[in-house]
């Protein structure tokens, strides 16, 4: 065999041997860590989510207050009262009649 | 499917149980990831990664594999998808030669990189050796370094690459023989 064939064949071999590399010591407290900071996010995600929602409903609930407020205040047009209704019916019939 | 106590615990998000799972994994895990990304600090995100994979995902596992196939394809999973958008980044890092033949990429373009576990006489060539592996199609890098890194027999590696042991067997006997180009390659550059 010569040289440069020793040297692929040492070179493909040199794993032999390996150890496993040991994992950081640390790792458990990294992924609670990461675990509690992704959950964070996610919950302050979801109470913004959950404002704006509130938010929403609050303004359609003040609209809604507003308009009732409005419409009652209104003073009523003569018009709208039952026998005026009826009479302005029945002026607007009698030229009919004959 | 029945499922084993410690999946049925995991599931309960028992903390003590998912303490146990990590340390039991812990090297297994980060030494895969360090195999295929050759990058400490990338390995052991991967190596986060994949337990906080584990730990949200366990509701889905179905118990159709060992708990830790299911824990070395998530590794493996997660490893080439590090290896994917690394590439996608540093494609230009590579050089390959003007032939085009990425047979002929030059091996000393990457940093060395250095396993910890490697004996002291095998460092130099390791590094060398490494460098060729991050060359490999990656399933013959994935094939290669867990049967030569992290030591798993062929049978593993098909349950974990899910594929057949003859298979595994083609791919390891492949990467073997482009590895032996690529040192071959390097050594008539380098005029040993």
């Amino acid at each position: 065999m010569n040289t440069k064939e020793t040297w692929i064949d040492e070179t493909l071999n040199s794993l032999d041997g390996i150890h496993r590399a040991p994992g950081p010591p640390d790792l458990f407290i990294k992924i609670q860590a990461r675990l509690d900071h992704t959950e964070n996010k996610r919950s302050s995600r979801q109470l913004a989510f959950y404002w704006r929602v509130a938010a929403g409903l609050a303004l359609l609930i003040a609209l809604n207050i507003v308009v009732t407020l409005y419409y009652h205040h209104t003073p009523a047009s003569p018009m709208a009262t039952p026998s005026a209704v009826a009479s302005d019916y029945f002026s607007y019939l009698s030229p009919i009649k004959l | 499917m029945e499922v084993s106590p410690i999946i049925a615990k995991l599931r309960t998000g028992d903390e003590q149980t998912f303490r146990e799972l990590v340390d039991q994994y812990r090297d297994r895990v980060f030494n895969t990831a360090l195999g295929l990304l050759q990058h400490h600090e990338n390995a052991e995100d991967v190596t986060q990664e994949v337990f906080i994979e584990v730990f949200r995902s366990v509701a889905g596992f179905r118990g159709d594999c060992s708990i830790s196939t299911w824990i070395y394809r998530i590794t493996v999973q997660k490893a080439l998808e590090h290896i994917r958008t690394g590439s996608r980044r540093k494609r230009s890092g590579i050089m390959i030669s003007l032939f085009g033949n990425e047979d002929r990429v030059n091996l000393s373009a990457n940093a060395p990189f250095y396993h910890p576990g490697i004996l002291l006489e095998n460092k130099e060539r390791s590094a060398i050796l490494f460098q060729a592996i991050s060359l490999l199609p990656v399933n013959q890098r994935t094939a290669f370094v867990l049967h030569k890194v992290e030591g798993l027999s062929q049978s593993e590696i098909s349950r974990i690459m899910d594929t057949s042991v003859s298979s595994v067997e083609s791919l390891i006997v492949r990467a073997r023989r482009k590895l032996q180009q690529l040192l071959s390659d390097y050594y008539e550059k380098n005029e040993r």
